[in-house]
């Protein structure tokens, strides 16, 4: 950086020196002209400020994380990652976008299971990462493949599943798994919370199917 | 003299040894075991009568219990207590091949045979429709979702559904329950449909997911089509009034082109090149998984008799190429660059790697 300052510094001397060494030939030219001059160094010396001003904010930008703002409103592009799309079909959900902005940044993206995966869907799953093989075999994907694999080997081993999965982009890759036993036995305040649920869903759908079984004949169909 | 007399014992003890030898080495070897799925089962005894009729092996064992049954007994262990070969309707997973390296069945052959396509036939003197895949599922589901409830499909005729479907009433016609092709229709139609309903993806547990996403209506527009298939669904079609749908191996459909006409499905006719391509998404790939250890190599020596000839039938064109007898049977080829690879890594023995 220092360097790149160094020359911009210099290529404004030069600049600014040239058209002034030029005038010397004829003194008096010089001195008429003074304000003319000093005018083009002036203008010649922003330029090169801003040169290397811009040049430093690309350096800083280069190094710097993505801002959390960025990355949030980016996330939905994600959506058409393979990682995202293959981590989708395994049964996970982007959960939280962590970001730390410093010296040593730091961005992770953390994943929550949503749904347990049915035969059909661990046969399709692995269907899908077969031709995402066979369409791309680089390193990067070969490590996207393998945090899906692992995923997958943990929660179709029987009795543990990956909860969560934490993958850290900056400033190291690596890719956490937190492992918990699957079939978790619910405290008593959460064992209330789901049985009262269950009470109101059936209670919707049986209130629901009479409604829809009255007026059954002049319904709106579903689009 | 004495040395004469020695010579003798000694030629008299070969003599002895040789067949006892021999007999040991023909007690260790033995006729191959086959299991798997009771789907690949038809194209199996095909492939075997072909090497029995010509004396190529002697008649295997085997036992066609399912897919999943299949690999586990296979997995099971390395001895001769568990089959040879694994006959499945799906690739291995990578779970199961880390069973498979526990119980020190350490290298498996994998030999993809083809593929098997499920297709929507309509009655050949009715109206041309493209269904979708959600299309139909709206049309066989037993509940859909409405607002935050399920509740009984109430969809009469396929216009209902979709304005430029024929204003017909919804009749379907599928496989009946416990056969192999209704666990492919739920699998990779109805699961397939639900993974795009969001109402559906919320439930978390994968059992009450499926038990949702695979009830049919039970209101009489779903007809049951049991064994012998091709049969039940020629005579059901022949009488089926307009509208009817029915879903069917392409193979059978192939062969009542005189009742039936093959629908495009979400926006994809299942020709061979689309399926090949698996450009129609309603397909399953055929395997068959052998051990390698058991396989004699050329000098003769290994425990099991036929394997080596086995997998070389099953990799022939004339048994698994366009105009193979498996494919006359049902099977689905591969494309040519696919089989040749297949081919070449199953002679050359080379094991899976997942």
């Amino acid at each position: 950086m220092i360097k790149s300052i160094v020359a911009s510094l210099g290529l404004v001397a030069l600049l600014t020196v040239s058209p002034a060494s030029a005038q010397l030939q004829n003194p008096n030219d010089l001195i008429s002209d003074r304000p003319s001059t000093l005018g083009t160094a002036w203008e010649l010396t922003k330029t090169g400020l801003g040169w290397v001003g811009s040049g430093v904010a690309s350096v800083v930008q280069f190094v710097l994380p993505p801002s959390p703002h960025s990355l949030a409103t980016s996330s939905k592009d994600h959506d058409g990652s393979e990682l995202f799309r293959l981590l989708g079909l395994a049964g996970y959900k982007l959960k939280e976008i962590d970001s730390d902005v410093g010296i040593i940044p730091h961005v992770s993206f953390k994943f929550a299971i949503v749904r347990e995966l049915s035969e059909a869907d661990l046969d399709y799953l692995n269907e899908q990462i077969e031709l995402f093989a066979l369409h791309d075999s680089r390193l990067l994907a070969n490590l996207q493949r393998a945090i899906i694999h692992t995923v997958v080997a943990i929660n179709s081993g029987g009795g543990m599943q990956v909860s969560d999965l934490k993958l850290t982009v900056l400033p190291l890759p690596k890719a956490n798994f937190s492992v918990t036993p699957s079939s978790t036995v619910l405290g008593e305040e959460a064992s209330t919370l789901m049985r009262a649920i269950q009470r109101i869903d059936r209670r919707m759908r049986s209130l629901a199917t009479a409604e829809i079984a009255r007026p059954a004949a002049s319904a709106t169909p579903t689009r | 003299m004495r040395w004469r007399f020695w010579r003798r014992v000694l030629a008299l003890a070969v003599a002895m040894l040789l067949p006892m030898v021999s007999q040991a080495q023909a007690q260790a070897e033995r006729d191959m075991s086959i299991t798997g799925s009771s789907f690949l089962a038809p194209f199996i005894r095909s492939v075997i009568k072909n090497l029995v009729d010509r004396r190529v092996i002697a008649q295997p064992t085997t036992s066609f219990g399912g897919t999943g049954l299949g690999i586990a007994q296979f997995c099971e262990s390395a001895g001769p207590s568990a089959p040879d070969v694994v006959a499945m309707s799906r690739r291995v997973r990578a779970v199961e091949l880390d069973v498979c390296k526990e119980n020190r069945v350490e290298e498996i052959i994998e030999i993809q045979l083809g593929l098997s396509a499920l297709v929507i036939v309509a009655r050949k003197d009715d109206a041309d429709f493209n269904l979708t895949l959600a299309e139909l599922y709206k049309a066989v589901a037993a509940e859909l979702p409405h607002d935050t409830a399920f509740v009984p499909n109430h969809f009469t005729a396929w216009n209902n559904i979709n304005n430029d479907l024929p204003a017909l009433p919804i009749r379907v016609l599928v496989p009946a329950a416990g056969l192999g092709s209704r666990s492919f229709f739920e699998d990779r139609f109805l699961q397939a449909a639900c993974r795009k309903i969001f109402e559906i993806g919320t439930i978390f547990s994968a059992v009450e997911r499926v038990e949702q996403c695979i009830g049919l209506r039970r209101d009489g527009r779903i007809g049951e089509i049991a064994i012998p298939y091709d049969k039940n669904l020629r005579d059901a079609m022949a009488a089926a009034p307009k509208g009817t749908v029915a879903v069917a191996p392409l193979n059978m459909a192939k062969e009542m082109l005189d009742v039936i006409k093959v629908l495009p499905f979400d926006g994809v006719p299942p020709t061979q090149e689309s399926i090949a391509t698996r450009e129609y998404a309603f397909v399953r790939p055929l395997y068959v998984y052998v051990k390698k250890a058991n396989v004699k190599d050329y000098q003769g020596h290994g425990p099991v008799r036929g394997l080596r000839e086995f997998i070389t039938e099953l990799t022939r064109e004339r048994t698994v190429g366009p105009s193979g007898y498996l494919v006359k049977e049902g099977l689905e080829p591969l494309t040519t660059q696919r089989r040749e690879s297949v081919r070449r890594n199953a002679l050359n023995l080379e094991p899976v790697q997942r």
